[in-house]
């Protein structure tokens, strides 16, 4: 287990150090536009979705095969992929958090940290999901689902945002969003049962 | 080092339809090099990647100690698995650079000699910055060869570590083996079709045809019980009577068989025929004949 956590930590660091470059990256050019600091964020909430995505494709394709060659039991292995989720959701949630405090003080509401919660949430079953097809259904299809997910994302996020903000108010705003983030998590814990199912009888 | 024994029992691996080991019964006691040979598709990388838990078996069970190999932490530190890496067609691996490879080894491996590690990649003379994709066949050997060694695991099994290696880099291989060998009597399983050279260093073989276990036994002596029986047919018949023959060959009038005696026989060498010995790759070849011809009937 010890070593199954050092490598994923350290993998936890590297994917949030890349995705804070490329939402870097992505708020630079559009910071060029008319966008609200908040929207900025929302962009980096899509940012990580990406690249999120791009390492679980990474995990499943090189790390699995190589931890169990090496000897890593699977539970320990699925134990350390939910460690790798778990830490990329915090980390990239305290740094949606601080951009906006930078960009945008104004916006920090109870309803933002949740925006915020189910972007993490949303992204981490995405990219474990993403993992799972990569294994099932190969390289070609894990790369459209990228493409289609960072668009659904994209549109996604602005509509419920949207949705949300203009339609409902106040603690009916706070009690949605509360419901949505449980129905994600929900879905991540049953993404994570198969996830166990199918490194069980991963074989090399 | 503590005297481990690895054992399977009653093995079976199915792919679909297709039934790769029968009910296989193997057991590997520590201290001794086994040579694992057989022929292309006999289910030696199958066998070996369920023996090391990274292939779960359809029917059976590998143990180490009584303590089964599957899913089991403290088991599984005493084995190590270098198998060949093929670059084409493990693509995230491929991308990988050697150092990195060698990283993660030394991360997941308890025993991990880095000292060893860096010792062998200077005498094999690689470029650890360089990715696995550009490594030539007998390079991607090498970094097999340093990460069997360097794991220092027990039980230590390495599935065709001297393919694509030139003859000088085979028998630096052999050496290194042997040296590390004495040092600690760690044990090794070698996956090996050059039978020839490996037989020199191999303690046992064990051979695997059809999903079965032919034999497993002490190579010398099953060299020694081997012979090839040539004359003409008549005296060679006379010579081998009643004993068990392989690979019968006709040459006009003349014979030549492959014999292995068992406990208490032998060749009549009153008969005009020549007995002279084989080596094992001779062995092998007569033994899966037979039992191929044995399919037939």
């Amino acid at each position: 287990m010890k070593s199954n956590v050092k490598y994923f930590f350290r993998k936890s660091l590297i994917t949030t150090a890349a995705s804070l470059c490329y939402a870097g990256l992505m708020f630079l050019i559009m910071t060029d536009t008319e966008t609200t600091g908040s929207e900025c964020v929302y962009t980096c909430i899509m940012s990580f979705a990406i690249m999120n995505m791009a390492w679980h494709i990474a995990i499943y394709k090189t790390d699995i095969p190589m931890a169990i060659s090496f000897g890593s039991t699977r539970s320990n292995l699925f134990r350390g992929l939910v460690l790798y989720d778990v830490l990329c959701c915090l980390l990239a949630g305290i740094s949606c958090m601080l951009a906006a405090v930078i960009l945008s003080p104004e916006e920090l509401k109870p309803d933002f940290l949740c925006i915020v919660l189910m972007g993490m949430l949303g992204t981490n079953v995405l990219g474990t999901v993403m993992g799972i097809m990569i294994y099932k259904l190969g390289k070609i299809a894990a790369i459209i689902w990228i493409i289609v997910c960072s668009v659904l994302i994209g549109i996604g996020v602005g509509f419920v945002v949207l949705f949300i903000r203009e339609s409902i108010k106040g603690f009916f705003a706070v009690s949605t969003l509360i419901i949505i983030t449980v129905v994600i998590a929900a879905f991540w814990i049953a993404v994570l049962f198969v996830q166990h199912r199918i490194l069980r009888n991963y074989a090399l | 080092m503590e005297n481990l024994i690895l054992e399977c029992r009653g093995i079976c691996k199915s792919y679909g339809r297709k039934e790769v080991l029968k009910d296989l019964n193997l057991t590997i006691e520590s201290g001794k090099i086994y040579g694992l040979i057989g022929r292309n598709g006999a289910g030696k990388t199958t066998l070996l990647s369920i023996l090391t838990a990274q292939n779960p078996a359809t029917g059976g069970e590998v143990t180490i100690n009584g303590k089964p190999v599957w899913e089991n932490e403290e088991v599984l530190k005493d084995l190590c698995f270098s198998r060949e890496i093929v670059s084409s067609t493990q693509n995230g691996i491929a991308a990988m650079k050697v150092k990195n490879y060698l990283k993660a080894a030394s991360v997941y491996f308890p025993y991990w000699d880095q000292g060893m590690a860096d010792e062998l990649v200077k005498e094999f003379g690689l470029d650890i910055k360089k990715p696995m994709s550009k490594l030539s066949k007998g390079m991607l050997s090498m970094v097999t060869i340093v990460v069997a060694l360097a794991s220092k695991a027990p039980f230590t099994i390495l599935d065709e570590p001297v393919a694509g290696l030139d003859v000088f880099m085979r028998r630096k291989f052999y050496q290194l083996l042997l040296e590390e060998y004495s040092n600690t009597g760690r044990t090794f399983i070698i996956s090996t079709h050059i039978i020839e050279e490996a037989s020199d260093v191999l303690e046992e073989v064990i051979m695997l045809h059809g999903g079965k276990i032919l034999l497993k036994e002490n190579t010398q002596e099953l060299i020694g019980r081997t012979f090839c029986v040539s004359g003409l047919e008549s005296e060679v018949d006379r010579a081998v009577r009643n004993l068990k023959t392989y690979m019968p060959e006709r040459t006009g009038r003349g014979k030549r068989v492959t014999v292995v005696l068992n406990s208490g026989e032998k060749i009549d060498e009153t008969c005009d025929v020549t007995v002279q010995p084989v080596n094992l790759s001779e062995v092998f070849v007569a033994m899966c004949n037979e039992t191929e011809a044995a399919y037939e009937k």
